[in-house]
């Protein structure tokens, strides 16, 4: 197959859901692990819009399937940071007692 | 490392069956999206994807920052100034000018969202950058619990009501008229969205003390 552009940006789309999982796997802090959530998400975005590209016109359903996506996906990493502050919140009070 | 080893290995298959599958010459769904263009009555193809062919989604999504704020409220943060939360300073001077231009920018992504790419999601999104700012300058506006629970759910209420309603005319929940204008759906949701937005981002329950919960 050619390198046309679809194909470039899906292959870099799974390097950047590779480099969000292995991150989220190996991540240090619970905050680089949900950077490393948003990485993996972002990169499945960029999956579907590469496989919307295909054709002389773009896919309009996948286009706006990703749009719902990235809603999804910044209401989840609110509540993903949401819970490290109630969880850092519980941590201080159990070191103060 | 075996998990360094373990991700490159599942990527490099993912790789492989999308280098074999990767039909680049496929259809795909754009010929019948614009072929039945005018029975949504919206120009932009993927808006009259988001409020006529999947406007299902568009509610669910609707329900899903509401699902997300609620469970956030129910975390019980302790009630912090936001500036101290976020760490950063603001110039006060800075959002004078930036706060209103963002408010305008909503309108204008809203109003735009039929005929080019903008819409209801961006434009909540422009408009709770606007409230975030005004948080973070300590001169958000000051709503009720009751106001703020009620403008959050703004969004799912109208678009079910309406949905209702348009479909007892014509059958299908739904189904919007071409007549029944979609801005005004829009203008509700996009309110709505913006409101949940900051809500998400700052957190704290509406009457949640400073240091006692139950």
């Amino acid at each position: 197959m050619l390198m046309t552009s679809a194909i470039v940006y899906a292959l870099a789309a799974i390097a950047l859901i590779g480099a969000g999982v292995f991150g989220l796997i190996a991540g240090c802090t619970l905050i680089g692990r949900i950077v490393a959530l948003n990485v993996a998400s972002v990169g499945v975005l960029a999956l579907m819009v590469a496989f919307a590209a295909r054709g002389v016109l773009a896919d309009p359903v996948t286009h706006a399937m990703v749009l719902t996506g990235l809603v999804v996906a910044f209401s989840a990493t609110a509540l993903a940071l949401a819970i490290v502050r109630r969880l850092r919140e519980i941590t201080a009070e159990a070191s103060e007692e | 490392m075996c998990a360094l080893v373990g991700v490159a290995v599942a990527m490099s298959v993912v790789a492989a069956g999308v280098w074999s599958l990767l039909d680049i010459d496929a259809a795909g769904l754009a010929g019948p999206a614009a072929a039945n263009l005018s029975e949504v009555g919206v120009p932009h193809p993927v808006t009259a994807v988001l409020l006529g062919y999947r406007s299902m989604d568009t509610l669910l999504e609707l329900g899903v920052l509401l699902a997300a704020l609620v469970a956030t409220w129910r975390l019980g943060l302790t009630r912090e100034p936001f500036d101290r939360i976020a760490g950063m300073h603001v110039f006060p001077a800075y959002a004078r000018v930036v706060i209103p231009a963002l408010v305008v920018l909503a309108g204008v992504l809203l109003w735009r969202g039929t005929s080019t790419p903008g819409g209801a999601f961006q434009a909540g999104s422009a408009l709770a950058a606007a409230l975030l700012l005004s948080h973070l300058v300590r001169s958000a506006p000051a709503l009720r619990e009751s106001t703020m629970r009620l403008w959050a759910a703004l969004g799912v209420i109208v678009f079910i009501a309406s949905g209702l309603f348009a479909g007892t005319s014509t059958g299908a929940f739904l189904d919007w008229p071409t007549s029944l204008a979609p801005q005004l759906i829009l203008a509700a949701a996009t309110l709505a969205i913006g409101i949940t937005l900051t809500l998400l981002v700052l957190g704290t329950h509406p009457d949640a003390r400073g240091a006692d919960r139950c």
